[in-house]
């Protein structure tokens, strides 16, 4: 009985260890895969006339995705067992917190690459009034007219995304996200809150209601008073 | 000089020279910033003389000879400083009034904290607001004060002085939406979809930090990058440094807004646009913008970003008063209070009106200000 104990004991371990050590493979495989794309890229780009090779959608879409994936996917499958016993709570609060935060890497991440999306374009932006100089026979900028013109299109592409529907999606996304995470790390907090006898920010809030409400009365009955005292003199 | 032939590395490398003009200049922000900078905010001498929860009333200490007969009740925004408006001597709007000849009141909203974080407009405009008004009447014994709002501050004093138009002799609004139906300005775009129960469900009242983020976002090409190009440029002119500190100082100091008071606003004015449309209700009494029948003066920033001139200006269309004045100044949201070319135009523009309809000297062949037609 015990030996058979012992080798479901070692069993487990050994499943732990084996999927900390996938996780971690994992984590070296896409740092070593976003840094073989890096590396490849520049190396294009540098020998490049023009700085397009540098910035296609296809390999930020790429990085972006084994991003994701590893954060939805690896990262959060470490998580993913049903919640069971006297500590369910806990642990289901801990999951959340867990899934939230995945949720919020994900937008936050699309949301970055979405800021960062003017900036890329004003650089071809840049490079598109070379080419235009050059056609004309113009030939230079001056370096000191480099940077207003830099800023004047940086701006112009910002103010261009601003006002696109892709980007309100990804900004409430983003906020969404932000606002589940914050929630979610509430939940599990307000449980070691209470685990040291403190009020929860929960609890205090309803005591602030309650006091603000209580002042709202005395105002409106302090007016009252008032206005008879004045009817009565 | 960079040209057709230049790789984007070298085009790069240029930029980034041309950007920081040279190493040694760079070399020099320890120093210049490890120096004692003269960086003080809001150095106009004043006492406190009300003070109720959170807020606090100012009131500065008059120069010279009093010409405008009733005191200024200067109303800032929730978001921000009021020492903006006395950001240095020689930028000083506060200042300005006072040398103008006007006694000067200013609400100080102070730091809200978790407990505030019920308060709503309600309870600015028809309490806090309202009190103060009271106490100025009862120590100046008036009937009236000239009531100046900034931004969501003059948002706030038009809603006041709506609800209470014989408590208000002459009503002075600058930047201040009321119109928020427009797609100019991006907070109005970006506003009408903004999920604000959940943000306010996650944190209560609305951080600082995240506002000034939400600013900075808005414009990152002149906010983020051109802005510390440009100190960095001047980093050895010394004025120049103490001036960008004292602005720095000002537009970080950021306090939180109060969580129902950024509900009601986000969902009143942004998203349901009731003020302009004599539809929004503070405890339960409607807010009527034709009952405001005092003369009122109505400033903008041609080039405001957060608060475009479309947002502000129908507001002397849709009052009642017959004495309006739209006054647009070719600056932005800030520029209007701080720029060196504002402050020739817009404190001076104020003493003048007010001294036109509540100067100490008789008024020579004025139209009094009555209701319109």
């Amino acid at each position: 009985m015990r030996e058979k104990q012992t080798r479901v004991r070692k069993k487990k371990e050994a499943v732990t260890e084996d999927a900390a050590q996938q996780m971690m493979r994992e984590v070296g495989d896409l740092w070593s895969r976003f840094f073989r794309e890096q590396m490849a890229s520049f190396g294009k780009a540098a020998s490049s006339d023009t700085l397009e090779s540098f910035f296609t959608e296809e390999r930020k879409g790429r990085l972006k995705n084994h991003w994701q994936n590893f954060i939805r996917e690896e990262m959060a499958r470490c998580f993913q067992v049903t919640p069971i016993g006297p500590l369910r709570q806990y642990q289901e609060k801990t999951i959340r917190v867990i899934r939230a935060f995945a949720e919020w890497e994900t937008a936050c991440t699309e949301f970055c690459l979405l800021l960062n999306r003017p900036m890329e374009a004003s650089f071809l932006d840049m490079e598109g009034e070379f080419l235009k100089k050059g056609r004309i026979g113009k030939g230079d900028i001056p370096s000191k007219d480099l940077f207003p013109l830099w800023i004047d299109a940086l701006e112009r592409r910002y103010m261009d995304l601003y006002r696109s529907e892709e980007f309100m999606t990804a900004l409430n996304k983003a906020l969404n996200a932000v606002t589940s995470v914050t929630k979610a790390r509430e939940g599990l907090m307000e449980d070691l809150i209470k685990s040291l006898h403190l009020p929860t920010p929960h609890e205090m809030d309803e005591l602030y209601r309650e006091i603000y409400l209580l002042k709202k009365r005395v105002e409106t009955l302090e007016g009252e008073l008032k206005r008879r005292h004045g009817r009565t003199q | 000089m960079a040209g057709l032939n230049d790789s984007p590395f070298r085009l790069m490398a240029d930029f980034l020279h041309q950007s920081g003009k040279d190493l040694e200049h760079l070399m020099n922000i320890p120093s210049v910033l490890g120096q004692d900078h003269r960086a003080e905010i809001g150095e106009t001498p004043f006492k406190i003389v009300y003070e109720e929860d959170r807020i606090r009333l100012k009131h500065y200490t008059p120069v010279g000879r009093r010409r405008i007969k009733t005191p200024v009740l200067l109303v800032y925004a929730l978001i921000n400083r009021e020492t903006m408006l006395d950001l240095q001597p020689d930028r000083s709007v506060i200042r300005g009034l006072l040398e103008g000849g006007a006694e000067v009141y200013m609400i100080d909203w102070g730091t809200p904290t978790r407990k505030d974080r019920f308060l709503t407009i309600d309870d600015h405009v028809n309490g806090y607001m309202d009190r103060v008004v009271e106490f100025i009447r009862d120590r100046h014994a008036i009937p009236k004060v000239n009531l100046m709002g900034v931004c969501i501050g003059g948002t706030f004093s038009v809603m006041y002085a709506a609800l209470y138009p014989e408590k208000v002799r002459n009503l002075v609004t600058s930047v201040s939406p009321v119109q928020f139906d427009t797609n100019k300005g991006l907070l109005h775009l970006w506003m009408k979809h903004f999920d604000v129960d959940g943000l306010i469900d996650a944190y209560g009242n609305i951080p600082g930090d995240f506002l000034n983020f939400g600013f900075l976002m808005l414009n990152p090409a002149r906010l983020v990058i051109e802005k510390y190009k440009n100190f960095l440029d001047n980093i050895e002119d010394i004025p120049f440094v103490e001036n960008f500190l004292r602005m720095e100082k000002w537009i970080f100091d950021s306090p939180d807004v109060p969580a129902e008071t950024f509900r009601q606003y986000v969902k009143d004015c942004y998203q349901e646009n009731l003020l302009i449309r004599n539809r929004m209700k503070l405890n339960g009494k409607r807010i009527d913008l034709r009952r405001i029948t005092m003369p009122v003066l109505n400033f903008y920033g041609r080039y405001d970003h957060l608060v475009p001139p479309e947002a502000c200006a129908p507001l002397i269309e849709e009052i009642g008063s017959g004495d309006g004045e739209n006054v647009c100044i070719d600056t932005g949201h800030i520029g209007i209070y701080v720029s060196s070319k504002a402050q020739k135009e817009f404190a001076p523009r104020i003493v003048r009106w007010l001294r036109e309809r509540d100067g100490m000297e008789k008024a020579k062949g004025r139209k009094s200000a009555g209701p319109k037609r």
